[in-house]
Parts: structure tokens; C-alpha cells; sequence
């Protein structure tokens, strides 16, 4: 009797200790067109830590340079589109290798103002190679 | 042609492992008079398959070195230009070349298990023989999905339009490790099966006694040992070759590789309460189990696209088969031992927790805990996602905050459990045994206040770390003067025979000690990690990183001809390191060290049609400059390069004691290196007690014999 107690303690601790470590820091994870659709209803995500995730936008990176103690900082102002929707990401670090405008990504980070995230990760997936490319059309360009 | 005698092969293998297992099955069902040669025969099929998917290998092998492009996987994964040695390890950049592999090294596994069986009479009395059949049988009962994936659904030798040349590998995977890291975490991976394998043979034959918990420890250990060493290696791949200054990330499939090898651990470590108290029989059965099924559960996650992974397969749709394989085998492994529980019923009960066991026992539920909050944590944006629609990301600040609590207390126990004494201790005595390893954790504790920052869960993981390191300490000088005292033996030579006498449990240290600084390690580069933002810098001058001092010098390239032939490009910054600050710094001044973090850019290789690749920029990758010592890692990337205006961006990253976590695979290899070592000394031991038994025995040999065990006891 006294083990099956120690069993359910152990367990009651493990369950607890998920729970609330997956309710504090799961994210909400949703693409740019919900976001900005709840934006003018009473359900708007301003000021919530938020995962957005959709397409870099056509308009080139804008890099800001500025000046601060450790030294010269870039800013990154770009956006992120997903059906005709638009979201204006604010970045201060690296952007990932693989970022390239039209391809998907995600953006972790504050949602500070409707349509404006202060981003902190900012993550591409890498896309396939030359997915379009089918091995038909390849042989068609080889036989050229 | 070739193509087809490989697929050709596949099949073979296929019909192979079918009759090995029919055969097998008709082996134990016919009359004695006839099993022998059944199982010859099914051993000998068990061979073929080994050879036969060998054969396979080596053709797809051959495919690629040719540069036969009318097969798609070989054109999907290389091309003309591409170097050798990524042509042979294209094998495994893909999907169905991947499972290939999978499928090889298991009927390798098999093969292994029943040339080990055969060294006595196949099916005979001796335990490795009598299980062996029928271990190799659910090996090859494994390998039907595997090899049936290959033959059926996605097939390695599939052809298409013959065309001149292949798209070639993604140029982010042409990095040595991608010779090394795969392959290893596979034989790992795969080797879960064994252990399983033999356990479901223990569980068919009855026979789960002294000799089986031997047997399936050795073979435990093994896949194990790769299986965390290739695993730690991943991490080696992504720290030296991504440049985001880490090497854990919890993607999904980092964490499907880490549950089996929790769960691995876990029956380590209760298998050695079975064999000491009979305890736990069927505990240790599930554990087998889950981690067979939670090994095949990875391999699902990776292949079947529910969760989003930098690892996962693009064209992954062959999850549903491994799920219908995972219900199975599921059904099957917890059958079995619900069936024989009443043979695995246990002998003795515990007696307090306050024990070895009850240590052991802790340790079990911790690591089985922690490989449900990982599993629960990766799955969770899925079932949420099924569930209810909503679209949640669990990641790193979720396993942080739940690993870190369960890690530590693990940490403890590894200190605390083998001080125990079995059976039962009580309090005072335990405070006894752990008088100076708590003291020298004490002592420790106020030298880490003098650390750059204070980190309570990196200072709790470095005092238990100097408390099980004491504790293991203190047990090697316990036992090497028990040694000197009842023999004439001086210091080394007692410590070694120390070892040597009892390699299990002293080889279990050694692996502990570099459990100790692995964690060292994590706590190290968590706790005290320090990071800069992308600076932007103008040749000659200067960012600061912790004491560090960088200088940027200026870009430079490779000159042309030294270009790598899959590279378009590569930029390096010429960075200059300065242990002072940056007045101190004269134009005299002889730096420390020069780093070049660099960009490469690769080429698009292949013969690709121009609007296939209108839009698509070459791919890139940013190479991190690494300068490694015992203390810390300083870590540069390069993140933009500007070559008009000669500017660079650099980000730099101060990591603790990281080179402590590479380290501590030399520990676990050595340590299970001294675990696994044939007991030769022991088998002599038990055949001179045996011939003990007789009355001739003189009173002589007697003494000796008892003699010879106190030693053994140390």
C-alpha cells in the first residue's frame, strides 16, 4: 500500500510539473491572416508572445545601423505575408542563412501593436531543393 | 539493369527473412528429431538476408559511383561534380536509401545474433544458443517492415528517364560528419531492436535467469553506447558547422533519438536489481519494450511529417506504415509478458526504500519520466493540433524547465545511489558513507560564487557534480586499500586488479564520471553562456566578449584554385583575438590567436534547367571560427559580409566548458569498454568453484576460494 502511495506522488509531481511548464511557456503558433483578421475584434493578440508563421514579403530587408555601447547594431525591418495579409517584423539579430523573400517562415516574438511583431527568433525552413523542378523537366532541359 | 538486380536482391532478402521466420516457427513446432535442421536452415537464411541486403547496398553504392542518373534516387541526392566521398554517403542523404541502410544494419544485427548463437549447437542448451534462433526470427520479424518499405514503397532503385546528370546533395549536408554521425546514431537506433529481440526469445523459451540478464546486458550496452555517442556527435555536427553558437536544440528528432536512450538507461540500471535480487523481472521486460518502440516511434516522428523538424523528409508518406508496425508491435511485446507473468513474478520484495533498489528504483522512474516529458513535449503540437484545431510550438524553454529539475535530481542519485548498501541502510549510516563527498560539495559551493554570474541551476549541477565525483573517488581508494590490506599488492597494481576484478561496477563509474562532466558541460554553456548581437564592423576596429577582445582585419577569400569544387564562393573575416582590453592594445601587441568564421556559397550543382532555378539565390551557410579550451569556447560567426565597403558583421559567443561534453564521451566509451569486457578471470573463477564442489577439495583451495570472493566483493 505504502509503494502504490509513493507511485502516485511521484507521478502527481511529474504531471504537475509538465502541465504547468508546457501552460507557461507554450506558444501560441498561428498565420499572419488570423492574426491580423482578430485584430480589430474584442480577441486581438496585441501584447501576447505569439509564433507567426507565413511567407518573407517581397520588399527588400531593410537593415538600420545603430550605434550602441558594445557597438554598431543592425535592425532588420522586414515583412511577412500570408494570403494578402501583412505583418512588419522588427529583428535584431542574425537573420537565419536560408532566409530569401517568398519563402516560408516563422517568427517568434512580441505582437507589440496591430500589424508590428518585435521579433526575437526568427527561423526558415529550408526549402528543398529546386522543388518545382520535376526529373521530367530536367531530362527536357538536358536533351536541349 | 544493375538497378534491377538490386531491386532484385531487396526482394530475395524479403522472401528470405519470410521463410527464415516460418521455418523457425516450424522449427519448435515439429518433433525434436526434426528441429535441428530447421533451425540450420534458418539460420542459414538469416545469413542470406545479411548478404543479400549487403549486395544491395554495395550496388546502390556502385549506382552512385557510376553516376547512373536513370535512377531517381541517385539522381536526387548527386551529381557529376560531387566529391566521392559525399557520392557514397548520398546512400544515406534520402529516404529510401536511408531505410536501405536501416534495413542493412539490422540484418547485420541478426546475422550477429546468430553466428554468436552458433558457436555452440544452434538451438541447443547453452542460453546464446537456445534463444538465438528465435531472437534472430524477431529480428528478422522487424526487418519484414523495413524491408518491405524498400522492396514496395519506396524503392532505392526505382529508374526514370536516363538524364546526364544528378541535382546533386544539398551542399548543407557535404560535411564530414555526414560520413560519421548518420551511420552511427543508425546502429544505435537499430541496435534497440536486439536487446528487444532477446528479450521477447527469454520471454518465448522462459528463461529469464542469471544468464539471460548477462547476455541481454551485453547486448544492451552496445547499442547504448553508440546510440548516446552518436547522438552527442549530432550535437558536435551542429555546433562546429551551423554557427548559432549551440548544439541542442530539442528538435523533434534530437528528442526522438534521446527517449530510447533514456529508457536504455533505465533497464541498465534495473537489470543490475534483477540480477543481484530477482527482482523487477517483467519492470525490465517493459522497459526492453519501450525502448524497441520508442525507437520505431522516432523513426515515425522523422518519417511521417506530424511534426515540422529541420531533420524531417520532405517527401515523407510512409508514416502510416510505421504506425500500423507500432500497434503491432505493441500489442505483441506487452502480450508477451501479460501472457508470462506469472514466470516473471518476483522473488523477493523490497525491503526498504532507503536501499540500492530503491535508489535504482528512483533512477528508473526519473529517466522514464523524463523520456515521457520529451516524448509529451514533442507531440504535444500535434494531438493539440488534432484535437482542437489550435496550433501550438512547444520548444526549448518547455524541456529546459522540465529537464533541467529531473536532470539535477538524476545528477543526485547517481552520487547518493551507490553509496547504498542493498537490502536496507538507514539514515545514519548512508551519512556516513556520504560524510566527505557532502563535505567536499560543501567546500566546493562558495568557489562558484566567485563566477562571472550566479546560475542556481548550473551551481546545484556543479556541487552534485563534485559530490558523485568524491563518491566515486572515495569508493576507488576504499576498494584499492581493501585490496592492499588483504593482498600484497602495492597501489597501482591493487587499483588495477581492482578494476579488472570488478569491471561491471567500476566500469559504471567511469561512465558515471562522465556523466558528471557532461553535465559539467551543459551547466557550463547554459548557465554562463555569453552572446553579442550582430556587430557591424570597419577593418581594424574592435568588439569585446567577456575578457575577449576581437579586432576585425578585414575579408578574405580563398585564392582561386583552393576553392572547395562545390563552393561558389567563400568569405572569411580575418579576426584578430586580444586577451586585454581594447586600450591596452598596441600595434605591437602579438594577438593571441587569428580566427576566420567565413561564409561559404555554394554552387547549384547539377545540370538544372535556368527556370527551374530563376528566383533561387545559391544556398549559403554560415561557418562558425571556433578557438576551444578546457574553460571556454570562444565562437565567431560571420553574419553579413560587405566586400565593397570591406565591413563585416560579427557574432560572437563565449560557451563554458563545452569541450567537457566531448570529453565526456571518452568517459563512456572507456567506461562500457571496461564493463563489457569478457569476465574471463570470472569464468575460471565459477569453473574452479565447480570442481570445489567435489570432496576431493582440499581445505587449501577452500580458503583460496573464499579469499578469491571477498576480493570479488570489493
Amino acid at each position: 500500500m505504502k509503494r502504490y502511495v509513493g507511485l502516485v506522488v511521484i507521478l502527481a509531481a511529474f504531471g504537475f510539473l509538465i502541465a504547468t511548464s508546457l501552460n507557461s511557456v507554450a506558444m501560441k503558433s498561428l498565420p499572419v491572416h488570423e492574426l491580423r483578421a482578430a485584430d480589430s475584434s474584442p480577441h486581438s493578440y496585441v501584447g501576447q508572445r505569439l509564433r507567426v508563421v507565413g511567407f518573407v514579403g517581397k520588399t527588400p530587408v531593410k537593415s538600420i545601423e545603430k550605434t550602441t555601447d558594445s557597438g554598431i547594431v543592425k535592425a532588420h525591418y522586414f515583412t511577412v505575408v500570408d494570403k494578402e495579409q501583412t505583418l512588419n517584423v522588427t529583428f535584431h539579430d542574425a537573420l537565419p542563412d536560408t532566409f530569401r523573400a517568398g519563402g516560408p517562415v516563422q517568427v517568434d516574438g512580441v505582437y507589440s501593436a496591430p500589424g508590428v511583431i518585435e521579433a526575437d527568433h526568427v527561423l526558415t525552413k529550408c526549402p528543398s531543393k529546386y522543388e518545382a523542378e520535376s526529373k521530367a523537366q530536367s531530362q527536357k532541359y538536358n536533351s536541349k | 539493369m544493375i538497378p534491377s538486380i538490386g531491386q532484385l536482391m531487396l526482394w530475395l532478402a524479403l522472401s528470405c527473412a519470410v521463410y527464415g521466420i516460418a521455418i523457425t516457427i516450424a522449427a519448435y513446432r515439429l518433433p525434436e528429431a526434426r528441429r535441428q535442421a530447421c533451425l540450420s536452415s534458418a539460420f542459414n537464411a538469416t545469413l542470406a538476408v545479411w548478404w543479400l541486403v549487403a549486395a544491395a547496398s554495395g550496388t546502390l553504392i556502385y549506382l552512385f559511383l557510376t553516376d547512373d542518373f536513370s535512377v531517381n534516387y541517385v539522381w536526387a541526392h548527386s551529381s557529376l561534380a560531387q566529391p566521392i566521398q559525399f557520392k557514397v554517403s548520398a546512400m544515406w542523404a534520402g529516404q529510401s536509401g536511408s531505410l536501405l541502410l536501416w534495413t542493412l544494419m539490422l540484418a547485420g544485427y541478426g546475422a550477429l545474433i546468430a553466428v554468436v548463437g552458433r558457436r555452440h549447437e544452434y538451438g541447443g542448451d547453452k542460453l546464446e544458443a537456445q534463444l538465438a534462433p528465435t531472437a534472430a526470427a524477431v529480428v528478422q520479424g522487424i526487418n519484414l517492415l523495413f524491408l518491405g518499405l524498400v522492396c514496395f514503397v519506396t524503392k532505392p532503385f526505382e529508374t526514370g528517364p536516363p538524364v546526364t546528370d544528378g541535382s546533386g546533395m544539398n551542399p548543407l549536408l557535404q560535411n564530414y560528419w555526414m560520413q560519421i554521425h548518420p551511420p552511427t546514431l543508425y546502429l544505435g537506433y537499430v541496435g534497440c531492436s536486439v536487446p528487444f529481440a532477446w528479450a521477447a526469445a527469454a520471454l518465448l523459451h522462459k528463461q529469464f535467469g542469471k544468464d539471460w540478464v548477462t547476455l541481454v546486458r551485453r547486448w544492451t550496452l552496445i547499442p547504448w553506447l553508440i546510440l548516446g555517442v552518436g547522438i552527442i556527435m549530432g550535437g558536435a555536427w551542429a555546433y562546429e558547422t551551423l554557427g548559432w553558437g549551440g548544439y541542442w536544440a530539442w528538435d523533434p528528432v534530437e528528442n526522438a533519438s534521446l527517449m530510447p536512450w533514456l529508457t536504455a538507461t533505465a533497464f541498465l540500471h534495473s537489470i543490475m536489481i534483477q540480477a543481484r535480487r530477482g527482482m523487477l523481472k517483467n519492470w525490465n521486460m517493459v522497459l526492453v519494450s519501450l525502448t524497441f518502440l520508442l525507437s520505431v516511434f522516432g523513426t515515425f516522428l522523422t518519417r511521417s511529417g506530424v511534426v515540422s523538424s529541420v531533420h524531417s523528409f520532405a517527401e515523407s508518406n510512409i508514416g502510416g506504415y510505421f504506425l500500423v508496425f507500432l500497434g503491432v508491435a505493441l500489442v505483441l511485446s506487452f502480450g508477451l509478458i501479460i501472457w508470462r507473468r506469472d514466470e516473471l513474478a518476483t522473488e523477493f520484495t523490497f525491503e526498504s526504500v532507503l536501499s540500492r533498489e530503491g535508489a535504482f528504483m528512483l533512477n528508473n522512474w526519473i529517466l522514464l519520466g523524463s523520456a515521457f516529458a520529451v516524448l509529451w513535449g514533442t507531440i504535444y503540437p500535434a494531438l493539440r493540433e488534432a484535437i482542437d484545431g489550435q496550433s501550438v510550438s512547444v520548444g526549448a524553454p518547455y524541456f529546459n524547465k522540465v529537464m533541467v529539475p529531473l536532470g539535477l535530481m538524476l545528477l543526485g542519485l547517481t552520487g547518493i545511489g551507490p553509496l547504498m548498501a542493498w537490502r536496507r541502510t538507514t539514515p545514519a549510516a548512508l551519512l556516513r558513507t556520504a560524510k566527505w563527498p557532502i563535505v567536499a560539495a560543501i567546500a566546493a559551493a562558495p568557489l562558484f560564487y566567485f563566477l562571472s554570474a550566479w546560475h542556481t541551476g548550473a551551481v546545484t549541477a556543479f556541487c552534485l557534480g563534485v559530490f558523485v565525483a568524491a563518491g566515486i573517488i572515495l569508493e576507488f581508494v576504499k576498494g584499492t586499500r581493501a585490496r592492499m590490506s588483504m593482498t600484497d599488492e602495492g597501489p597501482r597494481t591493487a587499483f588495477f586488479n581492482l578494476l579488472l576484478r570488478n569491471r561491471r561496477r567500476y566500469g559504471g563509474y567511469v561512465v558515471h564520471l562522465g556523466i558528471v562532466l557532461l553535465f559539467a558541460g551543459f551547466a557550463g554553456s547554459s548557465g554562463f553562456k555569453i552572446e553579442t548581437e550582430p556587430i557591424t564592423l570597419q577593418k581594424g576596429e574592435t568588439m569585446r566578449v567577456g575578457e575577449y577582445t576581437l579586432r576585425f582585419e578585414g575579408l578574405v577569400e580563398p585564392p582561386p584554385g583552393q576553392l572547395a569544387p562545390e563552393k561558389q564562393q567563400e568569405i572569411a573575416a580575418h579576426m584578430t583575438v586580444f586577451l586585454m582590453p581594447p586600450d591596452k592594445i598596441k600595434s605591437d601587441t602579438k594577438p593571441m590567436a587569428t580566427l576566420y568564421p567565413h561564409i561559404d556559397i555554394f554552387k547549384l550543382a547539377g545540370n538544372v534547367s535556368p527556370e527551374a532555378r530563376a528566383g533561387q539565390a545559391p544556398q549559403s551557410a554560415r561557418r562558425p571560427a571556433i578557438m576551444s579550451n578546457l574553460a571556454n569556447d570562444l565562437y565567431l560567426a560571420l553574419i553579413d559580409a560587405n566586400n565593397e565597403e570591406n565591413k563585416a558583421s560579427i557574432k560572437a559567443y563565449l560557451n563554458p566548458l563545452v569541450m567537457w561534453i566531448w570529453i565526456s564521451m571518452l568517459f563512456f566509451v572507456a567506461g562500457t569498454a571496461i564493463a563489457m569486457w569478457p569476465d574471463s578471470r570470472a569464468t575460471r573463477a565459477e569453473a574452479r568453484a565447480k570442481a570445489d564442489e567435489s570432496p576431493r577439495a582440499s581445505a587449501g583451495a577452500e580458503t583460496k576460494l573464499a579469499r578469491e570472493k571477498a576480493l570479488e566483493k570489493i
